[in-house]
């Protein structure tokens, strides 16, 4: 569902952000992309989306080239920043709204917007409040919403849970393990070494711009992840 | 896809304070201009059948046929309103057998270059076009200004606030956006400008001394229409000089600076340099050439001895042109016939002969004009004033047009008036009235009537007020009319098409630029 082959990105001021990535995601599972900043996390989820071109290597999303057609390869993910920005002068169900409909789904009612911000976890009293008011966990919530209405196989997220309280954060754990469970291919993106355990099903480690590690759940059950990481981050 | 981002950005718009902001500045703008317009062209019809009927007046009091001569009046524009363009220029051509109108003919009556070839006239009228304020200049300068408060971070905004990537995780395109964002603009930009026309119309409806037919109102939708162009060729521009900055702070400064630069700098500095390109010594080649052709009429009537010949009793005669002569005998009038049989044809040429020294110094202006307005054509502001100069027929296109036809109709009026001239009706009228006439009898009467009850008396008998105004039915009626709707709207399709090829252009470049617009 979610594949890199090969990826690989040059910044025009030449710094090598991501040197020939190979990661394949299926439906069903979860990988966590650990490293530190700067190690070309944030810049594959970029690829994927189109937001920069890459300079060689292909991003594939159900099979669709995300540079040759970005605009069908989009239509597969959802997206979830570390920040999730919204328009504060509207409200929560208005921002659904207008993200529901840009993603091509129409004709939603009010009922099945507040069925899926209760289904995230939002208090009934910010359905209709603006979003200039919310907290960032409140926020990230909602993004996790608009990601999930828009029924995409796919999930990219990119450092999503950064700054949430412990209680936001084993929410969003609860949910992403739920849209694993109806399928979702995810890519997460993180610096949480504990968290990333406890939900990949995969984990690859990223080092300035390189895949160093890749292990699967199974691999994982007898190894201490986060000496494993310190590990690959002191090796020069 | 693209309604959903416009129904975004103008509920987005809606709710800002610049919006708020600039809708009270430019309906209160709008408003006052638009009072104090209504008024003034109120002011300006009353004048303007005041003149109608004073002018009709006065032909009517026509005595003799050298003097009749036809003051054919401008009627106010009412679109006026939205450009008052060259509202300066004179408002009466005055058409006569002496004198031929021509675009600088500004006087009237008078006419421009006197008998030793100076005129006591401003040199060049056409100068006077310098905008003033207007409907059409607010919409140029406010709304255009509130198009760059609109729309300067439409990219940097969504970027800075983090949407933008999020906007672009949808099935929307950058070009979406970039097209959902300008319709949005614009439609959010239509709701200040229709606003001020509502204002407009509510006074035009409510003025007891205002009333407007079909063609007005198609004018108005006209104007509107190409306001909206104009914002939306705005709007593009700024819109594609917002995609060269990825700050805010950044686009707001160039905007500002190509606002500046297009309502400013091209209009003012375009007419600074247009006068380098300033023909010199047109003027100077006028007046010796007017001087040259008057010395030659002026010679030629000493030499035929023009005072020995006419008579003089009682006589009111226009060196160049005019005459209305009492108190001749029948051989003095017979006299001056066969004297004006040579005379009236110089006079008439030199007419001509002025009115082509005139008109070739005019063209010469308007040529030069015309380069001053090609200077200043590249800015969006100009462009749009030109069109709505030339569908409120304020232009200077449609005085010359009014010229022009003045022309063509003293040549009907000159078709009646030439064989007039070899009859005495041309300069007398006394052998309608025996009593006038200086015969033997009459002179020892008027004698006897000065001892006994002085002079007046006899200036009462010789006077022009017993004589009855001539039968000027058969003459062609003044048939000078303005320009229709059809026909201005013609006339303002160059720059229209300009505006429109300006919106094109600069959302095509958009569409360009917004692939490459960094997203970090």
């Amino acid at each position: 569902m979610i594949q890199a082959i090969d990826l690989t990105k040059r910044y025009e001021d030449g710094l090598l952000a991501l040197d020939h990535l190979n990661i394949s995601i299926l439906p069903g599972q979860i990988y966590c992309l650990l490293g530190a900043n700067g190690a070309g996390k944030t810049t594959t989820i970029n690829l994927f989306f189109n937001f920069i071109e890459p300079t060689s290597g292909t991003a594939l999303l159900n099979g669709k080239d995300c540079t040759k057609e970005p605009l069908l390869a989009k239509q597969f993910a959802a997206y979830v920043s570390e920040n999730v920005m919204l328009y504060g002068n509207f409200t929560a169900r208005q921002n659904l709204d207008f993200f529901t409909k840009l993603s091509g789904r129409k004709n939603l009612s009010k009922d099945e917007y507040y069925m899926v911000m209760r289904q995230v976890g939002l208090p009934e009293r910010a359905f209709e409040q603006r979003v200039k008011t919310f907290s960032k966990g409140m926020r990230q919530k909602l993004g996790i919403a608009i990601a999930i209405l828009k029924q995409a196989p796919a999930l990219l997220l990119d450092e999503p849970t950064s700054g949430l309280d412990p209680k936001a954060g084993a929410e969003f754990v609860e949910l992403l393990l739920k849209l694993r469970g109806e399928g979702k291919a995810i890519l997460m993106s993180t610096h949480d070494v504990f968290r990333a355990k406890e939900i990949a099903d995969v984990v690859g480690i990223m080092k300035e711009g390189v895949l160093i590690m890749e292990k699967t759940k199974d691999d994982l059950k007898y190894e201490d992840l986060e000496k494993l990481y310190l590990k690959y981050m002191e090796v020069s | 896809m693209i309604g959903h981002i416009v129904r975004k950005e103008l509920l987005v718009n809606l709710q800002s304070m610049r919006f708020l902001v600039g809708l009270v500045v430019s309906a209160l703008m709008m408003g006052i201009v638009g009072y104090v317009l209504v008024e003034d062209y109120a002011t300006r019809m009353q004048k303007y059948i005041a003149d109608v009927a004073e002018h009709r007046a006065a032909l009517a009091e026509t005595k003799v046929y050298s003097m009749v001569a036809v003051d054919v009046d401008i009627p106010p524009s009412p679109l006026s309103v939205f450009s008052r363009g060259s509202q300066n220029l004179p408002t009466t051509l005055h058409v006569s057998p002496f004198h031929v109108p021509s675009l600088i003919d500004e006087g009237g009556a008078s006419a421009s270059i006197g008998l030793n070839g100076t005129s006591s006239h401003a040199d060049n009228p056409l100068l006077r076009m310098f905008s003033s304020i207007d409907l059409g200049f607010v919409i140029s300068t406010i709304l255009s200004l509130f198009a760059v408060l609109l729309v300067f971070d439409s990219f940097s905004g969504e970027r800075e606030q983090g949407t933008l990537k999020l906007l672009l995780t949808s099935s929307a395109g950058r070009v979406h956006l970039l097209a959902g964002k300008y319709v949005g603009a614009l439609v959010t930009l239509a709701i200040p400008l229709t606003v001020g026309f509502l204002e407009v119309m509510i006074l035009w409806a409510l003025h007891p001394s205002l009333s407007f037919d079909a063609q007005v109102w198609a004018g108005v939708g006209l104007v509107y229409c190409a306001s909206l162009l104009f914002l939306s060729s705005f709007l593009a521009m700024a819109l594609f000089l917002s995609l060269y900055a990825t700050e805010s702070s950044s686009c707001l400064m160039y905007l500002l600076l190509a606002w500046v630069t297009v309502s400013v700098v091209i209009p003012a500095g375009g007419g600074y340099v247009a006068e380098y390109f300033r023909p010199k010594g047109l003027r100077e080649i006028m007046l010796s050439e007017a001087k040259q052709a008057s010395a030659h009429l002026s010679n030629e009537l000493e030499r035929l001895n023009y005072r020995q010949k006419g008579g003089w009793n009682n006589a009111w005669t226009d060196w160049f042109g005019a005459e209305s002569i009492l108190g001749l005998t029948q051989q003095e009038a017979n006299n001056r016939l066969a004297y004006n049989q040579k005379v009236v044809p110089m006079k008439l040429q030199y007419a001509e002969d002025r009115y082509r020294v005139v008109e070739s110094y005019a063209q010469g202006l308007l040529s030069w004009s015309r380069t001053r307005e090609d200077l200043i054509r590249p800015s969006l502001c100009v462009d749009y004033g030109n069109v709505v100069q030339a569908l409120a027929g304020t232009d200077l296109n449609t005085f010359d047009d009014l010229v022009q036809k003045s022309r063509l109709y003293r040549d009907a009026m000159m078709a009646y008036l030439r064989p007039k001239s070899e009859t005495s009706l041309w300069f007398t009228r006394i052998f309608e009235y025996p009593d006038m006439e200086p015969t033997e009898k009459n002179q020892q009467y008027w004698q006897s009537l000065i001892e006994k009850e002085g002079q007046r008396a006899v200036e009462k008998i010789m006077s022009w007020d017993r004589v009855s105004s001539l039968d000027l039915t058969s003459m062609p009626p003044p048939s000078v009319n303005m320009r229709g709707v059809t026909e201005r709207a013609l006339h303002a399709l160059p720059d229209g098409i300009l505006l429109f090829a300006a919106s094109v252009v600069f959302i095509g470049l958009s569409m360009i630029r917004v692939r490459h617009y960094p997203l970090n």
